[in-house]
């Protein structure tokens, strides 16, 4: 069996892939592995043996657009490139990258019998997200979201090999360890940078702290920024050897080191591989649930602004590490590769995560902890509802028109309903990344598909939804109308929005169970409504309210 | 590699038009694959600050 590995992302994300790869190679013991990585990182493979390394040259590829601004000759070498790859007749393509780019790649490098995970594209040209673990990271991986899955595991799942502890090891043996402590001042991205002199302040209470040599590492693009660090903090025991060393060799430095200390980067993950402890100092700008240490006592401090972390408690807290005391303030620790992360006094909303995990896992919806999630569920069964009607009524041709415009409306609805309450999010990607994953086909094999989706959406909002008996209902609708309309008459609606939406979603529920309120038809009293509202004719809301609802429901 | 954005953005529009021509006529064929992997590769460029450099997200 010949299975293509795709990792076309950087160094990171690389070495946060070795895992799958070496859980790939130990459960098909006799596959020939290749791995599509991009010639600038193909480095960050050496120390895996047995794979076929394939490097992707996007410089090449494009130089002739760039020097002679000719596409032409750029789709000439494109296809070149791809020619060799594709005379391999890959039986599995694993695509680790979930980029538009690689997509389109992993559709390319598939024959008919190839069975590919991670993305790639339906025969339309479409995206295709055949695999529930990617279909998981398109909805809800990125940063800004609320996943709690590690990426190793994620990227194990993709490629359909469960992990164990040993393939989260670069070295089978574990190496005597110096008396040092490797420091990574840099970041991937600027944002996730530690001011500079903020770790001057770290190094100079550390080194005053201990007898370890404290070793600056880096790429040399960061060796200024070490130089000046170092200049400042002036210290016998500290090391700069930025710029000096190629990655086998730091790999090796950091299996002899007691101690990592840095931010979210490349370095951090191979001391993950090599079983250093890590103290890592992240913010919201990277998702340390995603992408943070694996090795056994690593720590985690977390601040929302990297800068607001002080520098005395790095410094404590990397202490305590050398000295296997317990942590001395909030930190999230790692106790094994895949045991998941252990908070101690630190404290995160896990409503969304929660919500997460029910969706996925299985486990018990999260109870709603506000008025506000309990109406943005409330609206999502409502507007399933609404769309499942719409469904059935494009089954009849003259009615078509009307319901594909309503249908579309329904999306926007959909929309709104997570940027008014992102907290409800997971289940609108979720639902949202369903609806992606349904096959090109025939229009009613489709329009099932969808008529499904929105009734799983309505199955899974009807969870929160809270009706008690009509007495009971009115008597609230009655309390939040009161409660709206001093706000509506002062023209303040929007003080009393999450009110107004409960009192509508209330009047909804019990239109439900009778036809008329009071002498009226509920038809009637909701639509006089919906047509003030309409208007913004916000007296005529206020009016109706006191004069014909609260006196027809008393 | 960088110093050419006006070029890549140039490239990327007639591109975009060959592919939309290909797939009108012949559908997604092999050739609008291809050129529609070269686009993703141009726009990467355009979006990130160097050849080098990926990023995961699809939207």
């Amino acid at each position: 069996m010949r299975i293509l590995v795709l990792q076309l992302a950087r160094f990171g994300d690389i070495y946060q892939t070795w895992p799958a790869l070496k859980a790939i190679q130990r459960l098909n013991p006799t596959a020939e592995l290749h791995v599509l990585v991009r010639q600038r990182f193909r480095e960050a493979l050496n120390g895996i043996d047995g794979l076929v390394v394939h490097s992707w040259p996007t410089a090449e590829i494009l130089e002739p657009i760039y020097m002679k601004g000719n596409e032409s000759e750029a789709h000439e070498r494109l296809q070149k490139v791809l020619a060799p790859l594709r005379a391999l007749e890959f039986h599995r393509i694993v695509n680790l990258s979930f980029s538009p780019m690689s997509s389109f790649l992993a559709d390319i490098l598939s024959h008919g019998h190839t069975v590919t995970t991670g993305y790639t594209r339906f025969e339309d040209g479409f995206l295709n997200i055949p695999d529930d673990a990617s279909a998981y990271f398109f909805a809800q991986g990125e940063i800004g979201k609320s996943n709690r899955f590690h990426i190793t595991q994620i990227f194990s799942l993709v490629a359909q090999s469960d992990l164990i502890e040993e393939d989260f090891r670069a070295f089978a043996e574990e190496r005597p360890r110096k008396n040092q402590v490797v420091v990574h001042l840099g970041a991937s991205q600027s944002l996730r940078l530690y001011p500079a002199q903020k770790w001057v302040q770290v190094l100079r209470a550390a080194l005053a702290q201990g007898n370890e040599d404290w070793i600056l590492v880096g790429s040399p693009e960061e060796m200024s920024l070490a130089e000046s660090v170092s200049a400042h903090v002036a210290h016998a025991r500290l090391k700069n050897q930025v710029g000096q060393s190629r990655l086998p060799e730091l790999m090796n430095q950091l299996a002899e080191s007691k101690l990592f200390v840095g931010c979210d980067s490349a370095p951090a993950q191979m001391a993950s591989l090599t079983q250093t402890p890590i103290l890592q100092l992240t913010s919201l700008t990277a998702n340390f649930w995603t992408t943070g240490p694996t090795s056994a006592g690593s720590r985690v401090i977390y601040s929302e602004n990297l800068a607001d972390i002080s520098p005395d408690r790095i410094a404590a807290e990397a202490r305590a590490m050398l000295n296997g005391e317990a942590p001395l303030g909030p930190c999230a620790i790692r106790l094994s590769a895949l045991r998941p992360y252990e908070l101690h006094d630190l404290n995160f909303n896990n409503f969304s995560w929660q919500l997460i995990e029910a969706l996925y896992t299985q486990s018990s919806y999260p109870e709603a902890e506000t008025q506000s999630d309990l109406l943005a569920f409330q609206r999502l069964f409502e507007v399933s509802e609404l769309a499942l009607e719409q469904v059935e009524s494009f089954k009849i041709p003259e009615r078509r028109k009307t319901s594909s415009l309503i249908l579309a409306n329904v999306d926007q609805m959909i929309a709104e309903i997570g940027r008014l309450n992102p907290r409800v999010n997971p289940l609108i990607q979720w639902f949202e990344t369903e609806r992606l994953r349904i096959p090109p086909g025939k229009a009613e094999d489709t329009l099932e598909a969808m008529r499904r989706l929105f009734s799983d959406l309505q199955t899974i909002s009807s969870v929160y939804r809270r009706y008690d008996e009509p007495g009971t209902e009115s008597k609230r609708a009655i309390e939040l109308a009161r409660r709206c309309l001093p706000a509506i008459r002062d023209f303040r609606m929007a003080s009393v929005q999450d009110d107004f939406q409960s009192l509508l979603s209330t009047l909804q529920e019990l239109s439900r169970h009778s036809t008329k309120v009071g002498e009226q038809q509920w038809a009637e009293m909701l639509g006089g409504l919906n047509e003030a509202l309409g208007r913004r004719d916000f007296i005529e809301v206020a009016d109706q309210l006191e004069y014909v609802l609260i006196p027809a429901l008393s | 590699m960088n110093e050419s954005p006006d070029k890549l953005k140039a490239a990327l529009e007639r591109l975009e038009t060959s592919t939309r021509k290909v797939i009108e006529t012949r559908g997604y064929s092999k050739d609008a694959k291809s050129l529609k992997l070269l686009e993703e590769m141009i726009k990467e460029q355009l979006k990130n600050a160097h050849s080098g450099s990926s990023t995961r997200t699809i939207r």
